[in-house]
């Protein structure tokens, strides 16, 4: 079981780098990484509001269930 | 005052612990090197073992039998800590001291390395949590409550010594063996708060893998 974090894929569909989307949302480039990696244990709603506002996108797109061991999707892709 | 980093409270610590443990292998090498002149000259090592000080300071006897006056049944007699001069000390058992001796010794070391180790992670991590931390407290722990039997066993052993150079007509001695309860309890209290603070660690990750 898994909760893949499909950040670089919004990220690359709005055309925005880590840096200025890390500006914009007001978290540092690290967490930011963090959370791309999928390596985050928890993340506050008031980070996912921020995201989705300066992505102009629903939690959905962001977060994804997988029915698998996420190192194992992550080997597949 | 602050508690963890340097100039702290913690670096203090950490340096009377420093201080602490090279007193402690002065005396580990000390007690060796007695030991060894010992073995060559039995005689020398007597005499000065007539003053070691000993760290009795419970019940190590009950009088069993009965006097020539009339005495209550049980009564305890109590060995105050001090010095105790005992003119002659067979050789055997000064080794038995010498070795009982090393060991307290070696299990101080133990709790004193361990709580330098502790406290350098306070000082130059400025954190306590860290997964070293937990494994220094609890070895702590379990060297505390491992002094306690090992005490008793020592006294007991040396209370039937002492039996052997007492006399008192018509009493009987007899030698207990006692666990001092006081150091199981600190080392389970030390090692309870080394699994709070593995708590406090997993919370710790969690909280910076939280963004």
């Amino acid at each position: 079981m898994a909760i893949i974090v499909n950040l670089d894929v919004m990220m690359a569909k709005r055309k925005m780098s880590l840096t200025e989307l890390s500006e914009r949302v007001g978290i540092t480039m690290a967490n930011l990484s963090i959370l791309k990696q999928s390596k985050a244990k928890a993340i506050r709603f008031t980070t996912l509001d921020a995201l989705c506002r300066e992505l102009n996108c629903q939690p959905g797109d962001i977060l994804e269930y997988i029915n698998e061991d996420r190192d194992a999707y992550y080997r597949r892709r | 005052m602050r508690i963890f980093g340097r100039s702290s409270v913690s670096s203090v610590m950490n340096t009377l612990l420093k201080t602490a443990w090279l007193v402690s292998w002065i005396v580990v090498i000390l007690v060796i090197l007695v030991g060894v002149i010992q073995m060559f000259s039995p005689d020398l090592v007597n005499e000065y073992y007539t003053y070691v000080h000993v760290g009795v300071n419970k019940t190590l006897f009950f009088f069993t039998g009965s006097s020539p006056e009339p005495a209550a049944s049980d009564t305890r007699l109590v060995i105050a800590p001090g010095y105790i001069r005992l003119l002659r000390m067979d050789t055997d058992f000064v080794r038995l001291s010498l070795v009982f001796t090393l060991l307290f010794w070696v299990m101080g070391m133990v709790i004193i390395q361990n709580l330098r180790r502790f406290f350098t992670t306070l000082t130059f991590q400025g954190s306590p949590f860290v997964m070293e931390n937990v494994r220094y407290l609890k070895v702590v722990g379990y060297t505390i409550m491992a002094s306690a039997p090992i005490r008793g066993i020592y006294e007991w052993l040396f209370g039937n010594y002492l039996m052997r150079n007492i006399r008192l007509e018509g009493a009987v001695f007899k030698s207990i063996f006692s666990l001092e309860i006081s150091s199981v309890f600190l080392g389970l209290i030390v090692i309870v708060m080394a699994e709070i603070l593995r708590r406090g660690i997993e919370l710790q990750n969690e909280q910076n893998l939280t963004v």
